[in-house]
């Protein structure tokens, strides 16, 4: 770079710094929006949580080391082991993912930030809540301890009558809250705001992992937040979704958990296989063999996941043909995950690999992973699972997939990514001793585990007898645990020293070609002085020179636009430039926002329902002052974009991310409601003390009344909207006032249906399945209702015209999607009687 | 402006397995129900539907063959992508779908 590029450069980042950096204030520090500071917050926190749960780990290893041991009694053991995978699983595999897409994606899709930068940082702050709620509960001694899968009926209140089962479905349910958020935030951000030029042809695979696996949480978390808050109904209110004396079923927690559960273990892995696809290839050092195998691979892999759930359950009764349904997509899903693996292998073959240490860990993955994929064969075959169901069998194979496919892979990213984040080297310290620590203790750990399965030994015995030939395997175990936590204690110091004390890095020092590193190390906070144009799936390697152009302005949208932080947004197939996105600054609403949401667990976890209710309301107040301050209140001008590119503002385009956002709700919204749908349907056919004792009054009249203004409901938002593409405003505003009065009716309907027709909701499953599907349409038949009212004070602010149509649009898709829903859920409701008694 | 068809569209890649993920459920619940209340001609009928969803996994793959990867090479990308997808997907009706053929109903 020569001395006017320096200076130019420098001048940009004077420039675009402050305007992206977060100031040095309180409000700076709870109102950051920024994607590298939200992602890299999630990581600490996650990996916090991480060495949590490893001392929850070595509590169990100790516990177990020896038979007859007293180190802990049942009750703590059940907490701990009970807190132990509820850790690593939710407050530390997911959210780890979460903040390494929220870090990563911007940066190799070369963007400044994320699609919906102030849901980031909503998510970040439930997920800290909703951590610190179970891990305060860990510190009091009421710390859930009924399994991480929380099985009913030992987790239903006469069983467990404490408040620890409380806190994790309330806790939890917090969290996942955040990984919805994420969910939504990935989808939109990889479909729409990429680098000018990056077709999905030419996208990064790290940015097609993390899309599949985004489009996974949107889906596979639904199940488990329903099954959430139907236990809690049931331990707080009684309604008996899951007891079998009153119409309910234990079996319909397992489906709606290993619904969620089974696609969870694919939903970390993919992520790390990503991280994988991006390493390898780097250290190979040529192009991944088979680009277009793996994008199919993966894809077809993120749907068979969704049809092994049942393999959890092969000793539940369910009849055999289906059994062998599961059993037959289980021995699948290993050949688009062998795809994968051929491919890094072959890479590997045709390249000329270089033994880094994210190599090692990435070789190690190898070993660990597939060993893990072989006994996972062997448990998909049904008799074999019979026999080692809940022993320590299975407890080693998950721990040879999940820490092989998750963790091996993770370790790796972290020296990859080392320089990036902290600007200095990370190939200089104990990294490879450490390695060696982690992989000795864990096959020791682990590979012992199987045997003592085979031996018998239960999963989650506090402890056990000697003479049963458990004693040597347990203690080698426990042994093999504690070298692997000094491994795992001295990569941390290692990372730690190294990012503090070790040489800087040279610029791109692994050479690679993705957009990640063309930025200065560590990155700044803008990422991109101007935005890159890319023409290929290397473009690293098609202009080494890349970085130095782009911090010297050549690209798209160079420096601050106007003072306000802007990147750019494509066309979703040929990555050609199609409007600029706006972003926010920095904001105290998502703060505020998850305070409101936390403050409404807490006091539900308290008893205090009408503070949680008064709470909610407050979330919902949040969501309109957070709505209220998108937007403009003129039409807007194009912003030339440079390149000979002039693009209009997100805000006057019918493609712009909160199009997308509301779309993807929509999805994870439908998932939940079949999910419900699904539960009701599995009780009626499958659970014992059906029919119920009393079916809801015949009201032909009141569901005819119903649909009338469900249809009113779903219709007038639409004819709102089209009213105002026409520029007829006033036409427009009276289509809402109708939306808003025809929502209230379908309210108060499903109310009086609720009020005079059905059977108390504790009486039976069948009127608790009635109560939670009318519930949830005047919800959303009530949040259409307040939506109308709010597009209306919107328009007469002057936020909506007709090319700044978002507002209705999204009012339109929303309201039309309650109104079907609530139409089925008429059809759920009236004509149970007809069939439950003709 | 482009137009995007179910076949160059993202969409192409997740039709395959949609109709998987459909076969899938449709031939669980209906055995579920079968065995439930007692149906004795479950066979014929899982056999039945399965038969039908594999025609229409067919009839996919022959829509994709009959659009040739032609116009831009990203849209010829995905169509290509969604081809391999629904071939695939298939296979996978067809082989976890075929226990209902093979194995005794409830």
């Amino acid at each position: 770079m020569n001395d006017t590029a320096h200076k130019r450069a420098l001048a940009l980042h004077h420039e675009m710094e402050p305007l992206y950096g977060q100031p040095k204030t309180w409000f700076g520090f709870l109102g950051a929006t920024n994607h590298t500071v939200i992602g890299i917050r999630f990581m600490v926190t996650a990996i916090a949580f991480f060495f949590i749960g490893g001392v929850l780990a070595m509590l169990i290893r100790a516990q177990l080391a020896g038979p007859d041991t007293q180190f802990l009694d049942a009750a703590n053991y059940a907490q701990v082991f009970t807190m132990h995978g509820t850790v690593m699983m939710f407050l530390f595999a997911i959210p780890l993912i979460e903040g390494f897409a929220l870090y990563m994606l911007p940066k190799v899709l070369g963007a400044r930030d994320l699609a919906f930068p102030r849901l980031s940082a909503f998510g970040y702050w439930c997920y800290l809540a909703g951590g610190l709620i179970l891990l305060a509960a860990l510190v009091l001694g009421i710390a859930p301890d009924s399994g991480w899968f929380m099985y009913t009926p030992l987790s239903s209140k006469p069983f467990s009558s404490g408040i620890n089962s409380d806190i994790w479905l309330v806790g939890i349910t917090v969290v996942e809250v955040s990984a919805v958020c994420a969910a939504i935030e990935f989808m939109a951000t990889v479909l729409k705001v990429r680098a000018g030029g990056m077709a999905l042809s030419k996208m990064p695979l790290l940015a097609w992992y993390l899309w599949i696996t985004a489009a996974m949480m949107l889906v596979g978390f639904p199940p488990l937040i329903l099954g959430s808050i139907l236990l809690e109904a049931e331990r707080a209110f009684g309604l008996p979704f899951f007891d079998s004396a009153r119409g309910g079923d234990p079996l319909l927690w397992q489906h709606l958990f290993w619904l969620f559960g089974h696609p969870e273990v694919y939903i970390i892995f993919l992520p790390a296989a990503g991280v994988i696809s991006t390493i390898l290839p780097v250290f190979a050092g040529r192009p991944i063999v088979g680009y277009r195998w793996i994008v199919a691979a993966l894809i077809a892999q993120a749907f068979l996941s969704f049809g092994l759930w049942v393999h959890h359950m092969f000793t539940t009764g369910i009849p055999h043909l289906s059994l062998a349904f599961f059993s037959a997509a289980s021995l699948l899903v290993v050949v688009p995950t062998a795809i994968q693996i051929f491919a890094w292998l072959t890479t590997l073959l045709k390249g000329r690999p270089k033994m880094t240490l994210p190599m090692l860990w990435i070789y190690g993955f190898f070993f660990v992973f597939v060993s893990g994929g072989l006994t996972g064969v062997m448990v998909a075959v049904v008799p074999f699972d019979w026999q080692v169901h809940d022993t320590h069998f299975v407890v080693a194979h998950l721990h040879y997939v999940l820490v092989g496919g998750f963790v091996f892979p993770v370790m790796a990213g972290i020296y990859y990514w080392g320089p990036q984040l902290s600007g200095r080297r990370t190939d200089q310290g104990l990294g490879r001793l450490a390695f060696w620590l982690v992989f000795i203790g864990f096959n020791l750990t682990f590979l012992v585990m199987h045997w003592t399965g085979l031996l018998g030994m239960p999963r989650r015995v506090f402890t056990y007898e000697t003479g049963l030939g458990w004693d040597w395997p347990n203690l080698v175990s426990s042994f093999g645990g504690f070298v692997m936590a000094i491994g795992f204690a001295m990569t941390l110091v290692d990372i730690l020293v190294q990012w503090r004390f070790a040489p800087h890095t040279p610029h791109n020092p692994w050479k690679a070609d993705t957009l990640e590193w063309a930025m200065p190390t560590p990155a700044p906070t803008y990422n991109f002085a101007s935005l890159p144009k890319v023409g290929s799936r290397h473009p690293l390697h098609d202009d080494p020179d890349l970085s130095a152009r782009l911090a010297g302005g050549t690209g798209y949208l160079p420096g601050a636009l106007g003072g306000r932080r802007a990147t750019m947004a494509v066309d979703s197939v040929t990555g050609a430039p199609e409007h600029v996105i706006i972003l926010p600054g920095p904001t105290l609403i998502p703060f505020w926002t998850a305070l409101a949401l936390v403050g409404a667990a807490i006091c539900f976890l308290a008893g205090f329902y009408w503070g949680a209710g008064l709470l909610g309301l407050a979330v919902i107040g949040c969501g309109c002052w957070w709505l209220w301050r998108s937007g403009d209140t003129a039409d807007p001008d194009s912003v030339d974009c440079r390149e000979g590119t002039r693009l209009p503002p997100h805000h006057a385009h019918p493609q712009a991310p909160g199009w997308w956002g509301m779309v993807f709700t929509l999805v994870f919204d439908a998932t939940l409601f079949i999910s419900l749908l699904f539960g009701y349907l599995f009780l009626w056919v499958i659970a014992p003390g059906w029919p119920p004792p009393a079916f809801i009054d015949a009201a032909p009249g009141l569901a005819i009344a119903t649909l009338a203004a469900l249809a009113m409901a779903g219709l007038a938002p639409l004819a709102a909207h089209r009213s105002n593409l026409r520029g007829d405003a006033a036409r427009s505003a009276r289509w809402l006032v109708v939306s808003a009065s025809a929502n209230a009716l379908a309210c108060i309907a499903f109310a009086a249906t609720l009020a005079f027709l059905t059977p108390p909701a504790a009486s039976h499953a069948y009127a608790a399945c009635i109560w939670a599907l009318a519930l949830y349409a005047i919800l959303h038949n009530g949040l259409a209702a307040i939506g109308s009212a709010f597009v209306l004070a919107r328009g007469r602010a002057g936020f909506v015209s007709a090319r700044r149509s978002l507002d209705p649009r999204n009012l339109a898709a929303f309201s039309g999607y309650s109104a079907l829903v609530g139409a089925v859920t008429v059809a759920a409701i009236h004509l149970g009687p007809v069939l439950g008694t003709g | 402006m482009r137009r995007q068809t179910p076949f160059s569209g993202p969409l192409a890649l997740i039709a395959g397995f949609s109709l998987w993920a459909l076969a899938f459920v449709v031939l669980y619940a209906a055995h579920g129900y079968s065995c439930a209340v007692g149906f004795n001609g479950a066979r014929w009928v899982l056999t039945g539907v399965w038969l039908i969803l594999l025609a229409a996994g067919g009839g996919l793959v022959f829509a994709f063959l009959r659009k040739p990867a032609q116009g831009s090479s990203d849209t010829a990308f995905l169509r290509r992508l969604g081809l391999a997808l629904a071939v695939a997907a298939l296979g996978a009706m067809l082989w976890t779908g075929m226990p209902v053929a093979l194995l005794q109903t409830c």
